[in-house]
């Protein structure tokens, strides 16, 4: 993985979990199909992600319903219509910090991480749009 | 020299300067320097130069506790009774005591040490040569392997442990005692209690006996008691014929505050893999002057005091992959912000993924139910068996499980990795195993209503009466505590000498 893989990843997640149900719940934002369209289907970094993001779901420590989900990000990402893809993913990648240093962490088949980290991954495995 | 103890005669008496019991590393330790110092020394060790069951079991009682159930194996399996004890099979992980285990914590009850690590410091240098580690002044630079993980973290700091062989004491000093003069290693002899005067104020001779039954006594001007964190209560205890609740035991003390320290597996780390930092944390990758070091996290003093948490060490062992835990991968990917290592670093070897084991190593709190007692069971010579109770509590646990949640915290608001946590308060104490590492039960406290020995580690109360050895531990830290034993052993040396000279003994 090169040195910016990590943010590059977060960054495309930040886009591709503005999926239609996030985009209504705040009222626009990037097209996730067009971010989507950078994405190899199948890429294994990205069925990584979603297997975390199942765990997740399954054992409900964060919301489950894609829309309380999305609305959950929008807010902690202060996600609004015109907020760019690169803005959403430094804002996640701040928010990731900032709740670790916190302690406000989930647990995922043992594994902690942080809530908003958390309702990514689970959105990323709910919303069938981002499954395509 | 060495005599054993089956060509003494029923009611012999023999003499010296000093009583030695216990041939361990305290016993062996403090009879070379008596022994240098030109002092008499006997040194009653209860098995011969090779292990031998019968005395083993001499060790055997019940044993129960918060993590042991009902093992009482750990009795006859965490130590060993023959010549050099239990460094017969020790790992050989010596690192000192931290300034805050000496300190006293005003929410904690029961800390503090009559002395500072300053006191001990120059024992410690002392003692590196005697357990065959290089002096504790390692350098991590030197040995190339700075910068390490979660480096000027207010939360954890990387600590060394040096790796003595690990130095079998029987082995290692058998030949020196055998060609000194002033010691005599006596050889399967056992005490069997400690006889005192009508006041209990001085201990008049050591009752010992053969495993056949021959008695015979040795008397000195001054006695130790250096066999062992269990068995030095149970002398104390059995030594009832003046102080019907035992030698030295005036206040209820002896035996009580028993502690080991909880090694709890908590789960797995997902790492960056980066060679040099990781190599720090792996046994037998580092060296320093020819002798093998290994860095272990620690939480910070000044998060301790804060939060109110008990030391602690964590140490990482990598792990195979088939023995990968489910999702380590996926969350290995997620975990990592490669950039900023890139950032700390000049050498990351991107691309790869350190999974390991993480083990904690903590301190406990000593707990005055936490302790030995003396059973109705007697053994082979007729001296009644011990009953250990070990315990730990709920601040134990709560300390525990806090620690591994600031690992958590701090590696991930650093983006340096994500934890498994396989524990929680249901099962932690079901992770948890011990570490053969006997602490406590003749404390150290500078007055005889906090402890059973002074700062010098003389039974207060008892003129000629000194312990050696981790039984005088008040707290026990989160270090192994074989190198704390030594270095208290050459002080005691000193200080022993010294009441000798000045006719205190």
């Amino acid at each position: 993985m090169s040195a910016l893989d990590r943010r590059e990843l977060l960054r495309l997640l930040a886009a591709v979990v503005a999926t239609p149900a996030w985009l209504e719940a705040c009222g626009g934002g990037p097209d996730p199909a067009a971010v989507r369209a950078t994405l190899a289907p199948g890429q294994p970094r990205w069925d990584r992600y979603r297997a975390v993001g199942e765990r997740v779901l399954d054992e409900r420590v964060v919301e489950t319903r894609p829309r309380a989900l999305a609305r959950a990000l929008a807010e902690t990402l202060s996600w609004e219509p015109g907020t760019t893809v690169e803005a959403a993913s430094e804002r996640l990648l701040a928010a990731v910090r900032t709740e670790f240093a916190e302690g406000n962490v989930v647990a995922a088949a043992g594994w902690q991480l942080a809530r908003t980290e958390a309702r990514v991954l689970a959105l990323l495995a709910a919303e069938p749009a981002a499954r395509a | 020299m060495l005599v054993d103890a089956g060509g003494i005669e029923k009611g012999a008496v023999l003499e010296a300067d000093v009583a030695v019991v216990g041939g361990g590393a305290a016993g062996i330790a403090l009879a070379r320097e008596l022994g240098a110092g030109g002092r008499s020394v006997l040194l009653v060790e209860s098995g011969g130069l090779e292990y031998e069951e019968e005395a083993q079991l001499l060790y055997a009682g019940e044993a129960r506790g918060t993590v042991l159930g009902e093992r009482s194996f750990y009795l006859t399996a965490s130590r060993l009774r023959y010549f050099g004890g239990s460094t017969n099979h020790w790992n050989g992980w010596c690192r000192p005591l931290d300034a805050e285990d000496f300190a006293e914590h005003p929410w904690r009850e029961e800390s503090g040490w009559p002395i500072a690590l300053e006191d001990l410091a120059p024992y410690y240098d002392r003692a590196a040569p005697v357990l065959g580690i290089s002096p504790f002044d390692y350098d991590p630079a030197e040995a190339g392997v700075y910068p390490h993980l979660l480096r000027r973290d207010p939360a954890f700091e990387t600590v060394f442990f040096h790796l003595s062989a690990p130095l079998r004491f029987g082995q290692a000093y058998r030949a020196e005692l055998e060609a000194a003069e002033a010691v005599r290693v006596l050889l399967h002899a056992n005490v069997v209690a400690l006889r005192a005067d009508e006041e209990a104020a001085r201990v008049l001779r050591l009752e010992c006996a053969r495993l056949d039954g021959t008695r015979f006594d040795v008397r000195a001007r001054a006695y130790v008691l250096a066999a062992g964190g269990l068995e030095n209560a149970r002398l104390l205890l059995v030594s009832d014929d003046v102080q019907s609740a035992g030698l030295g035991n005036g206040r209820d003390l002896v035996g009580r505050h028993f502690m080991d320290h909880p090694s709890v597996a908590l789960g797995e780390i997902a790492l960056p893999y980066w060679r040099k930092m990781m190599s720090t944390y792996q046994e037998g990758l580092v060296r320093q002057r020819g002798h093998a070091v290994r860095g272990v996290l620690k939480i910070a003093s000044d998060l301790q005091e804060s939060e109110r948490l008990l030391n602690s060490l964590l140490v990482l062992e990598p792990l195979r992959p088939a023995e990968l835990p489910e999702l380590a991968a996926e969350v290995a990917w997620l975990a990592t912000d490669h950039a900023q290592l890139v950032k700390e670093s000049p050498d990351p070897e991107a691309g790869s993924f350190y999974f390991g084991s993480l083990q904690m190593s903590s301190e406990q709190l000593p707990h005055a139910e936490s302790r030995v007692t003396l059973g109705e069971e007697r053994d082979a010579l007729g001296v009644r068996r011990l009953v250990l109770d070990w315990r730990l509590a709920d601040e134990d646990r709560d300390s525990i499980l806090r620690t591994a949640l600031w690992l958590v915290r701090r590696l991930g608001a650093r983006s340096l990795g994500r934890v498994r946590l396989t524990v929680d308060e249901e099962t932690l104490w079901r992770s948890t195993r011990w570490s053969n590492h006997h602490m406590g039960t003749t404390r150290m406290a500078a007055g005889p209503d906090r402890g059973v020995v002074d700062a010098d580690c003389r039974v207060h109360g008892v003129a000629n009466l000194w312990v050696a050895g981790s039984s005088v531990f008040p707290t026990c830290g989160s270090s192994n505590p074989t190198f704390t034993i030594v270095a208290l052993a050459l002080r005691l040396a000193e200080r022993l000498a010294a009441a000798l000279d000045g006719g205190r003994a």
